[in-house]
């Protein structure tokens, strides 16, 4: 039979032949338009589409070929014959975009060294590395920066804080040369850096209060102490991962347990929570988001995406799901009317990755085929050795030197604003190894940006026992992290990749709340419930619903970009909203005057009852708010403006609302 | 691709924009979208701006727009024969009734979700919700402002009465929804009013301004890195719309018209809308969103909080005031205000709570304004509400959430066969999924 190619199709418009056609593609290939359309493939209305089609436009021959080969339980390709997708032009922009890398690369490789290489002295191998490849590409480097840089980036990377006015002080006025190892340690054992790291890794495993009915405030807050806890005692990261890829029992007595009912797809086969969670653990543990050979083979589809999901296909996904497959949900209503929910998870006795699904309830994803799987870690290809599939899965995954690559990545890209391998969960694992890289047919490079840091931070990590507080003090020890983001003569954005200058970012919905509280003294307590105190900083908060009896807070972090763990990913763009709200919001202003209700006094307030002079207040509000003393140009411009304002409190209550709107107020540079 | 104001500024700032093979970052940073690729279509370009009613929940297409003379009716249904074959419930719609030469119903939609987020999702963006590109599938109203921004003050997409689920994804800040609060006094951001009278007030803020400005010129000459440059510009768009007295009054009200609107969230909101489209300053696709519709039980209970006849009169008196307003400001012709749900309910009798569950095959929608030709109904379904009966288009099958997307796409001049290739992940997003094949189309038939 003759099968129309692609330009043809292209031609045909709008017939009615082309509707029915294009139904048929798209049950075949979920890719043709958005390149992976599972939503779309709700495969009862395609069979009907598919039914009609067959019966007045395909040779019966062909439909008969289809329907064999999926009752043969043969792996269906779905390469379609018919439509090849429309990879071209994102695959020239890839290659666009990385053949412009290479040829800096090349650029600056053959570039003599210059006096802008001078770098600072190595204070551990990070140091050698990083500053080991800005001398070899003779690249400007950043200047160190100053200790009041520094102590305002560290507090914000280790506890999610901004300095008090005092902090600042007491630390510029410390004369020791190890202060800055002193001060990482003392925040490394602060509370605050456990409120900061446990609301950290809580983001990446979203167990959020408002999953649908799953996850309850119970649930929610016992996965929070939890995490908590790990973080507190500084627990071997590849004890903490095993735990919460092989828990069992009562979500709400077990807090790991919600780790996994956070990827339950209520209402849809009980496969796809499987191969939710397998994308979730793959994603959070080894970097590798899975979840696009869940639904189809890599080959004809991810050429232009990842070159090692491309060697994979969905039966090496259902056999990497298998691991899971033996698990099943209880749900048990704990309150009359059903509100909260009890989720016990345990694993049945089950043969494997079953493809069944119910008829009635097909679910998202294409038809799955064949089966049932038997596990198969598809990341080395091996074979569980006992019944316990979970254990050995989680055993798999922490003993995977990825699993230790992709940990030490992730760190990096929050203290670093960029990954080595960057966005941190999106691994290529065929562009990683610099002994292999990959052909250059494929328009890609390797992946890390200094694959040989990489693989070093991934040693050490293992060797510290997996200790994660040892490789946040090792990162921000170096003399790499210490430089300013300020950039320096001749400075060019793909610089970036060896951070030769720090790299600024927004701070976090919460950190700007609490950054405002802090530099004004006006933090407010938030009732939590299941928490036994009042906390006084949003980067406390154990999910993004809190705290629900505040809206005014909770509105100020919706206003940054806090996002809702479901729907909404964390957003750290600016808007014209936040600008605005920033310049004109009661909650911003009232911070800003010398009286307010009375219930609680401001940073203004306080000065302006003291016997400080007026420059000495002056100077206070930029060290609270700003950890820094006012530049040369700032006093200056502090000059020009105060003769215009006749009180001292309107001239107070305008410097403090200028600098709670300055860009380096809201950025962690 | 129209020239966006950020662009130029990023060519200002070379320096930082830069060519990079760095990725994602780089990627979002260069918002030029120059890869784009289309089919070439004529859109009809009837309309400046767009209203999209978002009945959240799922109205049940028997008892708002398709109705039936069927048995489950309420004593008091009262259903009226309006203009062409327009019949309403004169208890339900007697605002609408009475608009009904304005008025397009169409009755053979179908929905690809029965689930409510999904369903929800697929309304904001007109794609499916794969998991996987949640973070590259924006709000159709943020691909409205990438194509449309510029034109006034504003952001060119507003959102009332809620924020969308879904927002600008990749296409960043700019084409976020702006979702601002519909109260009487208006916008409190948009003007600074701490320091007595407005006069005073706004001299004082002019002055904290300038504060700001003197402190922060170092920085915002050199930003440290992009982001930083990004959030510089927006000092000056903020303070562009403060104190305007176009601007203002748009996100204000009396009391008169919040009462002759319904005197509901909703109907503040309608307000809101009307300002903005009447006001012409930059705004093109307001989202107006409407909770509420998923009624599984008790809906013709008058006791019943949130029952039908509530819902469908809050959602009658805002629209049908909106739309006489904006008729007899001659706003109506260039406005297209489009009403739907994710989704029908299960038609014929009620279920045995007296309410309706979740139903895809049939689901009806209304339009009117910006081109439509009112007083018409297209498409048709069976005796109770169950399958579409009668496609009533060109295209002779049902109408999917892609062919309205086309169809708004088409009213607003933007050509719906268009796809951004240089997406962060380097993978294509169509405005309209399969558009450029020809597989959804805008319904030609809704326009006169």
């Amino acid at each position: 039979m003759e099968i129309p190619d692609h330009s043809k199709i292209a031609h045909y418009g709008a017939s009615a032949k082309m509707k029915h056609l294009g139904a048929f593609v798209r049950l075949l290939c979920p890719h043709t338009a958005s390149w992976c359309d599972a939503g779309a493939v709700r495969t009862a209305r395609n069979r009907e589409f598919l039914r009609r089609w067959a019966a007045r436009v395909v040779p019966a021959a062909l439909f008969i070929a289809i329907l064999a080969a999926g009752a043969a339980g043969s792996e269906p390709d779905y390469q379609c014959p018919i439509y090849k997708p429309p990879q071209r032009l994102a695959l020239q922009a890839m290659k666009t975009r990385e053949a412009e890398y290479q040829r800096f690369a090349v650029s600056v490789r053959n570039r003599p060294a210059t006096a802008n290489a001078a770098v600072p002295a190595s204070a551990n191998f990070v140091d050698d590395q990083i500053f080991g490849s800005i001398v070899a590409a003779g690249i400007p480097v950043a200047r160190q920066t100053t200790d009041q840089e520094f102590l305002r980036r560290i507090m914000l990377d280790l506890t999610g804080r901004i300095p008090t006015s005092a902090q600042v002080d007491a630390f510029v006025a410390d004369g020791s040369p190890s202060k800055r190892n002193a001060m990482i340690d003392s925040l490394l054992g602060s509370t605050a850096y456990v409120d900061r790291w446990t609301q950290w890794w809580g983001d990446k495993f979203q167990i959020g209060s408002n999953y649908y009915n799953l996850i309850s405030i119970t649930s929610r807050n016992l996965f929070y102490f939890y995490l908590r806890d790990l973080i507190e005692r500084d627990r071997p990261y590849n004890e903490f991962a095993a735990q919460m890829i092989s828990a069992s029992g009562d979500s709400l007595v077990n807090g790991p347990v919600n780790y996994l009912v956070r990827a339950d797809q209520q209402g849809d086969p009980i496969q796809d929570s499987w191969d939710a969670l397998t994308n979730n653990i793959t994603t959070n543990f080894l970097g590798v988001q899975t979840q696009c050979i869940s639904c189809h083979n890599g080959r004809g589809h991810l050429e232009p995406i990842n070159l090692f999901l491309v060697q994979r296909n969905r039966t090496d996904f259902w056999k990497q799901s298998a691991f899971v497959s033996r698990m099943n949900f209880g749900q048990e209503a704990v309150d009359p009317f059903g509100v909260s929910a009890r989720m016990i998870l345990a694993d049945g006795g089950g043969g494997g990755y079953s493809t069944t699904v119910p008829s009635n309830n097909p679910g998202p994803r294409p038809r799955r085929v064949g089966g049932p799987f038997q596990p198969v870690y598809m990341f080395s290809g091996a074979a569980p050795a006992s019944n316990n599939w979970r254990t050995e899965l989680a055993n798999f995954v922490t003993g995977d030197r990825q699993f230790a690559r992709a940990a030490v990545n992730y760190l990096w890209a929050e203290l670093f604003t960029v990954g080595i391998v960057d966005p941190p969960d999106n691994w290529d694992l065929a562009r990683i190894d610099p002994n292999n890289p990959p052909a250059a047919s494929t328009g890609f490079g390797l992946q890390p940006s200094n694959p040989a840091l990489l693989e070093a931070l991934a040693t050490e990590f293992i060797n510290s026992g997996y200790s994660l507080q040892h490789m946040i003090r090792l990162m921000v020890q170096s003399n790499a992290y210490q430089l300013s983001s300020e950039p320096p003569d001749g400075w060019q954005p793909v610089y970036n990749a060896y951070y030769a200058k720090h790299i600024s970012r927004r701070m976090t919905a919460e950190q700007i709340y609490d950054a405002v509280s802090t530099a004004t003294g006006t933090s407010t307590p938030m009732y939590v419930e299941g928490f036994s105190s009042p906390l006084m900083y949003a980067g406390q908060l154990p999910d993004v619903t809190e705290p629900r009896g505040d809206g005014n807070i909770t509105y100020f972090l919706s206003q940054f970009g806090r996002g809702d763990w479901v729907n909404s990913p964390r957003n750290s763009t600016s808007t014209v909203l936040q600008v605005l709200f920033l310049m004109n919001d009661n909650q911003i202003n009232a911070r800003t005057f010398a009286s307010r209700d009375g219930s609680r006094s401001t940073r203004v307030a306080t000065l302006l009852a003291s016997n400080l002079s007026e420059d000495e207040m002056v100077r206070q509000l930029f060290v609270s708010t700003l950890g820094r003393n006012p530049t040369a140009d700032e006093t200056a411009a502090l000059q020009k403006n105060r003769s215009s304002r006749a009180s001292r409190e309107d001239w107070l209550t305008d410097v403090q609302w200028a600098l709670l709107n300055k860009l380096d107020f809201l950025f962690n540079y | 691709m129209p020239s966006r104001p950020e662009w130029s500024k990023l060519t200002r700032r070379q320096w930082l924009a830069g060519a990079s093979g760095l990725g994602a970052l780089a990627a979002l940073q260069q918002r030029g979208y120059a890869d784009v690729s289309t089919a070439g279509v004529t859109p009809h370009n009837t309309a400046r701006t767009l209203i999209l009613v978002n009945m959240i929940g799922a109205p049940s297409q028997v008892d708002t727009w398709d109705p039936k003379d069927g048995p489950w009716n309420p004593p008091d249904a009262n259903l009226q024969q309006g203009t062409g074959g327009i019949v309403l419930s004169q208890t339900l719609f007697p605002g609408l009734l009475k608009m009904s030469s304005d008025l397009l119903l169409l009755r053979s939609v179908q929905s690809w979700e029965e689930v409510h987020q999904r369903g929800q999702f697929y309304l904001q963006t007109a794609h499916p919700a794969n998991p996987a590109f949640l973070a590259e599938s924006p709000n159709m109203g943020s691909v409205v402002a990438l194509e449309k921004a510029g034109s006034g003050l504003l952001p060119a997409f507003l959102s009332l009465n809620g924020s969308p689920s879904q927002g600008a994804t990749f296409l960043g800040g700019q084409d976020e929804p702006m979702s601002a609060p519909s109260v009487a006094g208006g916008l409190s951001t948009l003007q600074h009013n701490f320091f007595g009278n407005a006069a005073a007030s706004q001299s004082r803020f002019e002055k904290q301004y300038s504060l700001l400005m003197d402190l922060d010129a170092d920085l915002r000459g050199a930003a440290y890195d992009h982001p930083m440059a990004n959030h510089a510009d927006y000092y000056t768009s903020s303070k562009a719309v403060m104190y305007q007295p176009s601007i203002i009054p748009i996100f204000q009200f009396n009391n008169a018209d919040n009462l002759r609107y319904g005197n509901s969230n909703f109907g503040r909101a309608c307000i809101v809308a009307r300002n903005a489209v009447q006001a012409k300053s930059g705004t093109v696709f307001i989202t107006i969103n409407h909770g509420g519709w998923d009624l599984h039980q008790n809906m013709f209970s008058r006791a019943y909080p949130g029952n039908q006849y509530q819902l469908c009169n809050d959602l009658d008196n805002g629209v049908s005031n909106l739309a006489a307003d904006l008729k007899s400001s001659g706003d109506l012709g260039q406005t297209m205000i489009v009403m739907l749900g994710e989704f029908g309910r299960s038609p014929g009798d009620l279920n045995p709570q007296g309410g309706r569950d979740h139903h895809k095959d049939a689901m009806a929608m209304a339009m009117m304004g910006g081109g439509v030709k009112g007083g018409r109904v297209i498409g048709a379904t069976d005796a109770t509400g169950d399958q579409v009966v009668q496609f009533g288009w060109s295209q002779n099958r049902v109408i999917f959430m892609e062919d309205i997307a086309a169809t708004m796409y088409s009213a607003l001049g933007i050509d719906w066969t268009k796809s951004i290739t240089n997406t962060p992940s380097g993978r294509k997003f169509e405005y309209v999924p399969f558009g450029s094949m020809g597989q959804f189309l805008p319904v030609d038939e809704v326009f006169g």
